[in-house]
């Protein structure tokens, strides 16, 4: 490990801020454990905080000195000696210490017995412990805190803080005591620093302090308080006060919106209004542990990503336990475990939350990616992702709560007259989608405003690495289309709740009578879908972009067509807004409408087979490895293929006819799904992995996940195009054994389960990785994107220089060629 | 380069043998159920022609993918990298050119078989058809007939009419092949031939709620006599027992009634009709009733006044005030009348 010699040591914070793994902590108590110790178990020898340290506190193993000979001035610092030392640390906060000794010229110290006090504070003293005591918390209050937040701020985007020490070191280290960051913030242009103190003596627990609990606890607040709003409006009005749906419409809202304020997400405008400062902040909040930026309001582009994707796999993991309950049923004809309307409710929720699950999978890989990979700082705009991120989190609650409010009987899809007199838990699951739906809109923004206006110097368009293109398509059809989704489902709620009959086509009596014109169920299909197809470019284009991201890196090889494969993710993307009507060829639209729709459908073949066969080419002479995440790259462009091949017989309308509504589209659109975005996902979890956590994954249990995955994969798709030839219809809870598909469904069965199976060994290995995985490299896969160009993990402002971009992307095998490079290194590397 | 024209010969030769594979094998499977109408025959075509384009472009995939990666895997000790070949125009607009004129080509035949299946034939037998939760009824108004089952002669042409009551439904034979949803407040029409005799299942290929995996109806395709014979016997039926209690009964098999409540005492998403009228219930909220006649007419027009307890509101359509007559109900009243032990 890493030694500090507790002697040298002045509390200084700057190590704890550096330190990757957090094993660096402050003594607590002050008096009886007056310095910083490292945790000799967790520290993995990184060696970042050496250099940080301003007293030269910290050494390698081989280089821990003896003896230490004073400049002069310095203090050391032991118990049971009596000067006094008063300085401030790297965050600004006061260091009073009664147990120093200011050294002479030339004095000599014997720093041997110096070592081992560190090791007793993590067997003997209060350790970790220490940390969450309410000592911690009101000794670090109790600390007089003037413009730390904003001179902390300053240093960080001075970029380089740590020559300033080195040099003040070198001189005396006394000085550099006294050379508190205020001197560094002279000149800020930020709020005048000030922080209101917390009066109360008493200091919530950390748990109360958490965003996410906060939040779920104003969700229930929200909710009580809007179905109290219907309650007292019935009441007042002489109505039976308990009216079911207005209620749980309007708690629904009010709890959502109870949680944006609870999680802190909605809070700003309120604090602008009370004169308060919203500084922006960097790092964990004050007082509380690295882990819990990620349950609450954060703003870095890197945390948020990472909430994206864990929060994607939570909810993949909601909707793939659905799935093994219906695959069961669905076992043996007849009904054994569940009723008809919980297996409808359970197949409907199924679809919407693996849909909500892909799309805040593809929320966590642009938000984590794209800033790297045009060498930006962070996003456009940190608060509206931090907002994007967090209506996710009530949206899925609603969805999962429609569940337990009655379920619903409609599918994914929604379809009026059905949704329009289906349980109560429609309403739920449409509330549900609007808010994940708001979330991409605002999302896809920041986005494009980010790639338009943040990249790096040299990074034009074609020389962006390829996923970025596919970020922007996506984004492109997530900001124009998302609303139509939200529309119909809006109108189908307001159908339901305030009796307007935009899609009855039966009109009631009142409507008769003032001679309203019915209503039209197809309408809704349309406007349906005019979102729900493009939304699968938006749930498949970024997963192309990792697999035409991650096969060059493996092949060694430049990407085949760059240019070709950029814009055929826009041409499929634009493609994608005229075919909406191939969902609708039996719904009995205009007929004469059909067939432009499928010309357009059978044309969206073009720009995929430009892709495929691109990376085709890009392997091809390649000097490939077989890392996992390459392995799923490439399972990922099999099992694409088997979504593409079984597209083309559903595109042309007269075999559509028979296919359309058959389990032959299930296993279209779940190859789809699997090869456009469950595949490349797990490729990129994988491939950014030592990044992300700065440790390696397990790799032997990354090639069981894949190994099991992809043929099972290929069984459960194959099984499930199969039967729907012999006629198995979609979304039934039981079909006839006449059918000659229990074999079918046997296989898709044991398929199913070897995939979830697969998904756990998944989360068992990446977990466990973070604690004990082998500590990772910059750069482990020889890549030349950014990202690879800073430490693992990455810090916090990612890039300690700009990036300057001189040459081309992907020009593996082209020696000496340059893609980026970090200023003010020189450009001989 | 001489090493890259061997490659792509043994590729090629591998596509080749790859696809002639696939082909066989896909192409001797009976991968649909039995054909039984003239307009299917053309669909299978059209199905035939996109099996053996999957084949090829799956071939076509694999092999390259495969033979890369046992090919052009990293030997032990090598740590340089692959060839530098950024691009090829000609290739590129090649494989952008060709897959658009397959494409133009399938879309052509596509465009051919949708008129061809789509074509009205003269001297059409009419049936309408009408979807609801969670069963069919067929109409034949050439001869006055109602039925719960599709009846169809051989070799004559159907015209569909189809429609729905309530919610979205489809309306599917595997066998025939076509589907044609059936949506209210719209009539959409589907043209068939039945070409085999055989029994088949109406199968509701939309969900339409709680039961529709079991929104099923029997389709017998018979000879030409059968069917005049069949229509004769029907015709008779509902001329001859004009009585309300078997007008209710035909009603219970027509109108949707037996999708959901038994007639012996077995409990399905409704209550069983078998000794309904006269019993003694408990409602939702507490209160009692007895079952007379005001009950079940009120029942029947407005399900969700009085919920009997154990069964779920919001489940029977409200759409029979718009669907039946007057008479109709208290036919419908008369047969449950009638269902006493």
């Amino acid at each position: 490990m890493t030694h500090i010699i507790t002697s040298l040591c002045l509390r200084d914070s700057s190590c704890v801020e550096v330190c990757p793994v957090e094993c660096i902590v402050p003594g607590i108590p002050v008096g009886e454990w007056p310095w910083y110790y490292i945790d000799p178990d967790v520290c993995i020898d990184c060696g970042a905080c050496i250099p940080e340290c301003p007293y030269e506190a910290i050494f390698e193993e081989e280089e821990v000195p003896t003896e230490f000979t004073a400049k002069g001035g310095e203090f050391i610092a032991r118990v049971g000696l009596e000067d006094h030392y008063e300085g401030k640390n790297d965050k600004g906060e006061a260091v009073v210490l009664d147990c120093v000794q200011r050294l002479q010229v030339g004095e000599q110290v014997d720093l041997s017995p110096d070592i081992k006090p560190n090791y007793d504070y993590f067997s003997d003293g209060p350790g970790y412990g220490a940390l969450d005591s309410e000592e911690a918390s009101t000794i670090d209050t109790a600390v007089p805190i003037v413009g730390t937040d904003t001179a902390m701020e300053t240093a960080t985007a001075a970029l380089e803080p740590e020559d300033i020490k080195d040099e003040e070191t070198a001189q005396s280290s006394l000085e550099t005591t006294s050379s508190t960051p205020e001197d560094v913030a002279s000149g800020d242009e930020g709020p005048p620093p000030e922080r209101p103190v917390e009066q109360s003596g008493i200091t919530p627990p950390l748990f109360f302090k958490l965003g996410l609990i906060r939040g779920l606890i104003g969700h229930i607040l929200g909710t009580v308080m809007g179905m109290g709003l219907v309650v007292s409006i019935r009441a007042m009005m002489d109505l039976d006060p308990w009216a079911a749906e207005p209620a749980w419409v309007i708690g629904a809202l009010t709890g959502t919106i109870g949680f944006m304020i609870g999680v802190g997400a909605l809070t700003d405008w309120f604090k602008w209004v009370l004169g308060q400062e919203t500084p922006m902040r960097h790092g964990p909040p004050k007082d509380t542990p690295d882990w819990t930026r990620y349950l609450g309001v954060d703003y870095s582009h890197k945390v948020i990503g990472v909430q994206y994707t864990v929060t994607s796999v939570l909810i993949m993991l909601i909707g793939g336990s659905l799935a093994w309950i219906f695959r069961l049923e669905l076992l043996q004809p007849d009904m054994q475990y569940i009723s008809m309307g919980t297996y409808n409710s359970i197949m409907s929720a199924h679809g919407i939350i693996m849909i909500a699950s892909i799309l805040v999978g593809v929320g966590g890989m642009t938000n984590y990616l794209v800033p790297l990979l045009i060498g930006a700082s962070d996003m456009a705009f940190p608060r509206l992702n931090a907002f994007g991120y967090w209506i996710n989190v009530p949206g899925a609650l609603l969805l999962v709560t429609a569940l337990f409010v009655g379920g619903w009987d409609t599918g994914w899809v929604g379809y009026p007259p059905l949704s329009a007199r289906a349980p109560i838990g429609v309403q739920l699951f449409f509330l549900g989608v609007y808010m994940i739906g708001l979330s991409s809109i605002v999302g896809s923004l920041n986005i494009l405003v980010t790639v338009a206006r943040m990249r790096a110097k040299g990074m034009t368009l074609f020389r962006m690495p390829i996923f970025v293109w596919a970020s922007l398509a996506t984004s492109i059809i997530q900001l124009t289309a998302t609303q139509f989704i939200g529309l119909a489902f809006l109108m189908v709620l307001v159908q339901r709740v305030l009796g307007m009959g935009f899609f009855d086509p039966i009109l009631s009596e009142a409507a008769q009578a003032i001679g309203a014109p019915p209503g039209d169920p197809i309408l809704f299909q349309h406007m349906f879908w005019f979102y729900s197809h493009p939304a699968v470019y938006v749930f498949i284009l970024p997963g192309l972009g990792i697999i035409s991201e991650l096969l060059p890196v493996f092949s060694r090889k430049p990407l085949f067509g760059y240019k070709w494969i950029a814009l055929s993710s826009l041409s499929i993307a634009l493609l994608g807004f005229l075919v909406w009507a191939h969902h609708m060829f039996t719904s009995g639209m205009e007929e004469f409408l059909r067939v432009p729709f499928m010309m357009a459908t059978l044309l969206v073949a073009v720009p995929t087979g430009i892709k495929f066969f691109s990376w085709l080419a890009t392997l091809w002479q390649g000097k490939l490895v077989f890392p996992t995440p390459m392995l799923f790259a490439l399972g990922a462009i099999s099992v694409f293929l088997i979504g593409g091949l079984t597209g083309p017989p559903t595109g042309t309308v007269a075999t559509d006819l028979f296919l359309h509504d058959t389990y032959w589209v299930v296993g279209h659109f779940h190859a789809t799904m699997f090869g456009g975005f469950v595949f490349p996902f797990f490729a990129a979890i994988y491939y950014w992995y030592p990044k992300v956590t700065g440790r390696k994954y397990n790799e032997a249990l990354g090639k069981l996940h894949f190994w099991l995955m992809t043929p099972a994969f290929w069984v459960q798709s194959i099984g499930q195009s199969a039967a729907g030839l012999l006629g198995m219809r979609r979304r039934i809870a039981d079909y006839d054994p006449a059918l000659g598909v229990e074999t079918h469904h046997l296989f898709i069965t044991l398929a199913g389960f070897a995939i979830g199976i697969s998904i756990l060994i998944c989360i068992f290995n990446l977990v466990r990785s973070r604690k004990v995985g082998e500590v990772a490299a910059s750069n482990p896969w020889g890549s030349r994107s950014p990202e690879f160009l800073v430490p693992s993990p990455i810090p916090e402002h990612s890039f300690a220089h700009p990036i300057v971009v001189e040459g081309e992307p992907y020009d593996y095998g082209l020696p000496g060629s340059v893609y980026v490079t970090m200023l003010p290194e020189t450009k001989t590397e | 380069m001489r090493s890259n024209v061997k490659h792509f010969a043994i590729v090629a030769v591998l596509i080749v043998v790859v696809t002639a594979a696939v082909a066989v094998a896909l192409n001797s499977m009976q991968l649909l159920p039995q054909l039984a109408s003239a307009e299917g025959t053309i669909i299978d075509w059209l199905f035939g022609v996109h099996l053996n384009l999957i084949a090829f472009l799956f071939a076509l995939v694999m092999v390259f993918m495969i033979y890369s990666i046992i090919v052009f895997r990293r030997q032990p000790g090598d740590e340089g990298d692959g060839r530098y070949i950024h691009g090829h125009p000609t290739l590129e607009i090649a494989w952008t050119i060709v897959p658009s004129l397959i494409v133009a080509y399938i879309g052509y035949l596509g465009v051919v078989t949708l008129r061809e299946v789509t074509a009205a034939s003269p001297d059409e037998l009419t049936v309408e058809v009408n979807g609801m939760q969670w069963s069919w009824r067929f109409d034949y108004p050439e001869f006055g007939i109602t039925s719960p089952d599709l009846v169809l002669p051989v070799n004559r042409p159907i015209r569909f009419v189809i429609t729905s009551s309530d919610v979205i439904h489809s309306f599917w034979v595997p066998e025939f092949r076509m589907k044609q949803d059936a949506v209210p407040g719209a009539v959409h029409e589907l043209h068939l031939t039945p070409t085999r005799i055989g029994n088949y299942r109406v199968r509701c290929a939309e969900i339409c709620g709680l039961q529709h995996a079991t929104m099923l109806a029997d389709v017998r395709v018979v000879d030409l006599g059968a069917f005049r014979a069949w229509t004769v016997d029907n015709s008779e039926q509902s001329s001859d027992h004009e009585t309300p209690e078997t007008r209710g009964a035909q009603l219970y098999e027509t109108q949707g009634c037996k999708a959901c409540h038994s007639l012996d005492g077995t409990i399905l998403v409704g209550p069983s009709w078998k000794n309904i009228y006269g019993s003694e219930e408990s409602l939702e909220g507490g209160d009692s009733i007895t079952v007379d006649e005001a009950y079940l007419r009120e029942s029947i027009l407005d399900p969700n006044a009085k919920i009997v307890q154990g069964f779920a509101p919001n489940v029977m359509p409200p759409t029979y005030r718009d669907m039946l007559s007057d008479q109709d109900i208290e036919d419908i009243v008369a047969y449950i009348k009638s269902l006493q032990d």
